[in-house]
């Protein structure tokens, strides 16, 4: 009988959350030397973005911690792609998971929730994802032994997620040569996790938040902070500056992240380059990092694909 | 037109921290200019420069995406919502799910079971069950029906609350003697489950309207206690492919079973033909215990229940016979009879026939007037003394309730063995409840050369009507 260890098959799907590439975007700088820009690409995560980071620390902490088993269901809010992380683990490890999600998410992911076996709770449709984080707290309050409410939005897991393991990639993928790292804001997990390593190891680099320009936007998994409800999680002392992006400048900056670079993104993908090419313009070029939160696939169905450039 | 424009919680800052508002317009386009001709903000934020609106808004009006009908130019009535919607993400308003928080806490302990869950509770929503009959059977499977969270449920029942219905028919209160039971019903299953979506027939069941009715539904019940209706139920749902909860009463005992032609037997292969009129009487002539019609109806719908999940193993190809006496339940397997005459497999029957004549219960087969004779006639000849021999048929529990003075009892089914107790050279007029089981009695009578035997038409209850008002009655 052959040794199935001499061969690289058997790999856990868990085990592929994160290490994911770190991509040049060339055509997206190619009239501005001095500028570099490089992205996280997390669509490579199985689950299909940066949240199965968050998800997958949140789940292994509340397991140390005796919060998840017996029958216990993980309960949270989410605008889909924490849901979907949370889905794909849960069906993985054998957990129940209910999400409440506002009802206007991609029918796709509706779907895609579905096929993984989770217990989906939409939420009203004009309260956005406050919303469903609202309603999800109620619920575990009101069946707090029935419950695992995870809270992705006050969970120090998520964070850590990311100080534990996005934050060493880059470092290790770049050795801290670059000038600034930008981050979307949604939970501020991404943002915070990876600042509080940066701050530690490489002070001098510039810490950027991105946020939407208003509290009426389509970027997904995105936050207008000073109107929404604000994550325990983000530490927006972190940040060095904060640059406001507009949804059309995002979606314009995904039509050429596919037709120029190949790389099918969502709209908080866009945000993150467009709001590297705004300092660049204003600082005479530099070198980023940024994380493109997740892949395009889920976000085909929106107006704005319509447009040729 | 007047219609309300639903605000999504960014922007009710810029409409005074309302939710909604309402504008004049006839079509979308003019609705959302005139909501944002006075409020510079709010326009800001829905239309780009150029005047359209922002591409990551999604409108709809009432359930629909505008994209889907005429965009913007698509036009408004009187009394319509239109919703804003950021498309957070694609934004489908109404697709998929439609679980609610509300649902959460009334169904909490069916989601605890993971053959329940959300996935099953949403099937219960999305599910179409049409109870024939809202009377014994009716009452316990339409209030547990409700409860679990059937979505949709048909009603088909014609007939008004009676006084004798209220010992077994749960669903129905004394006040609502008169009433029709359809709409009685209809109050109590409201007053449980609003939710539920309640889809009224109020009429009988036909051969005429039996598969326009039947069509919408995923499973039909039977709650009626007759077998025209009956056979009629079951040669619908093996035309149309539906699966027929059945169940049937009488006395202390009750049948269940589940029949889907396409998976297993039907009632006509365990039940071919009917029986002779009038030789099983019905519960309205032979009486029920008012807790079976519980029992059995709450079986039908934890198996309608069952279907509709998917979970579990169905009755179908078992019938389950209880008696209450004996507190017993016994099961036979039914097999799918290959000569059956609807669902074999050179089936006869393809389109629904006339069911009162299958069974005997046509005109054809009525009595002819000189084998009836009415109450009044029977009544002046009682009083004028002719020598009239009056048969009473019916139960001895009946027979204990009321009675024609001066009458011989022999109940139908022992007829036969007893009938030498009478004599062919005597005029003799045979009655039961309601001239159903007399009827059966003469027949037989005649057949064996009773050539003076009458029916009282209309049995007792017609007698105690037309000639004794202060007989009891049942």
């Amino acid at each position: 009988m052959r040794n199935n260890l001499a061969y690289d098959a058997g790999w856990s799907l868990l085990s592929r959350i994160g290490n994911t590439p770190l991509l040049a975007l060339r055509k997206m700088t190619s009239d501005m030397p001095g500028t570099r820009i490089y992205a996280k690409a997390e669509c490579f995560n199985p689950g299909g973005s940066v949240k199965d980071r968050a998800a997958s620390k949140i789940i292994e902490d509340a397991e140390k911690q005796g919060l998840l088993g017996n029958g216990r269901i993980l309960l949270d809010a989410s605008s889909g792609n924490t849901a979907i992380a949370y889905a794909m683990i849960c069906a993985v490890k054998g957990y129940r998971c209910r999400l409440v999600i506002p009802r206007n998410v991609a029918r796709e992911k509706i779907e895609m929730l579905t096929a993984y076996g989770a217990d989906l709770v939409l939420s009203d449709p004009l309260e956005g994802t406050d919303g469903a984080q609202r309603l999800a707290r109620k619920m575990s309050e009101e069946e707090p032994e029935l419950y695992f409410y995870a809270d992705q939005y006050n969970n120090d897991s998520n964070w850590r997620a990311h100080y534990e393991g996005t934050a060493v990639e880059i470092v290790s993928q770049t050795r801290g040569h670059f000038d600034y790292f930008v981050a979307g804001v949604g939970t501020g997990g991404t943002f915070t996790g990876v600042s509080r390593y940066l701050r530690e190891v490489f002070p001098e680099i510039k810490r950027v938040s991105v946020e939407p320009d208003g509290p009426f936007h389509g970027l997904e998994g995105l936050k207008r902070m000073d109107a929404s409800i604000r994550p325990g999680i983000y530490d927006d002392t972190l940040a060095d500056m904060h640059v406001d992006v507009t949804t059309e400048e995002a979606q314009g900056a995904v039509r050429r992240l596919a037709r120029q670079e190949g790389l099918l993104v969502g709209p908080s993908s866009g945000a993150a380059v467009v709001a590297c090419l705004k300092i660049a313009r204003e600082h005479g070029g530099g070198s980023f990092v940024t994380v493109f939160p997740d892949g395009g696939q889920k976000y085909l169905g929106e107006k704005f694909w319509e447009v040729k450039e | 037109m007047s219609v309300k424009v639903m605000i999504p919680t960014p922007l009710r800052p810029y409409v005074g921290n309302r939710d909604a508002v309402t504008a004049d317009g006839a079509t979308v386009d003019e609705v959302l200019s005139n909501v944002t001709a006075a409020n510079q903000q709010l326009k800001r934020h829905l239309f780009d420069d150029s005047g359209q609106l922002r591409n990551f808004v999604n409108v709809y009006l009432n359930d629909e995406d505008i994209r889907y009908l005429q965009r913007g130019t698509t036009p408004v009535h009187e009394g319509d919502t239109i919703f804003l919607i950021p498309s957070i993400a694609g934004g489908s308003s109404g697709a998929g799910s439609d679980f609610t928080y509300d649902d959460i806490q009334r169904y909490s302990r069916h989601l605890l079971l993971p053959e329940v869950g959300l996935s099953g509770q949403l099937k219960l929503k999305r599910a179409k069950v049409l109870v024939i009959g809202a009377g014994g059977l009716g009452s316990p499977l339409l209030l547990y029906l409700a409860a679990a969270g059937v979505g949709t449920i048909g009603i088909v029942d014609f007939d008004v609350v009676d006084f004798s219905n209220l010992q077994r028919q749960v669903i129905h209160s004394e006040k609502d003697v008169g009433r029709k039971k359809i709409d009685s019903a209809e109050e109590r299953i409201k007053g449980i489950n609003p939710t539920v979506k309640i889809i009224k027939f109020e009429e009988r069941i036909t051969s005429e309207n039996a598969l326009d009715i039947i069509k919408n539904f995923d499973i039909v019940i039977d709650g009626t206690d007759n077998f025209p209706t009956r056979y009629l139920v079951n040669d619908a749902c093996v035309l149309l492919g539906k699966t027929n909860v059945y169940g049937s009463i009488y006395r202390f005992e009750g049948q269940v079973s589940v029949f889907d032609a396409r998976k297993g037997p039907c009632y006509r292969c365990l039940y071919e033909n009917p029986p002779p009129p009038g030789l099983v009487p019905s519960c309205a002539e032979g009486g029920v215990v008012g807790v079976l019609p519980g029992i059995i109806g709450t079986i039908q719908a934890m198996e309608t229940i069952k279907l509709i999940l998917g979970e579990g193993e169905p009755l179908i190809g078992r019938l389950v016979l209880f008696d209450a006496m004996k507190m017993k339940f016994k099961e036979l397997t039914l097999r799918k009879n290959p000569r059956c005459p609807v669902c074999g497999e050179n089936p006869t029957v393809h389109e629904l026939i006339d069911y009162e004549e299958f069974c005997g219960l046509g005109r054809g087969n009525e009595l002819s007037d000189d084998l009836s004779i009415s109450a009044e006639e029977l009544d002046r000849k009682l009083k004028a003394k002719e020598p009239v021999v009056v048969l009473d048929v019916r139960e001895p529990q009946e027979w204990e309730i009321n009675r024609i003075d001066g009458s011989l009892f022999i109940p139908v089914n022992d007829l036969p063995s007893r009938v030498s107790e009478l004599s062919t050279a005597d005029e003799i007029v045979v009655y039961c409840k309601g001239g159903q089981r007399s009827s059966y009695a003469v027949r037989f009578m005649r057949d064996i050369g009773f050539k003076k035997v009458r029916n009282l038409t209309g049995g007792i209850v017609e007698w105690a009507l037309k000639v004794d008002p202060s007989m009891a009655r049942y």
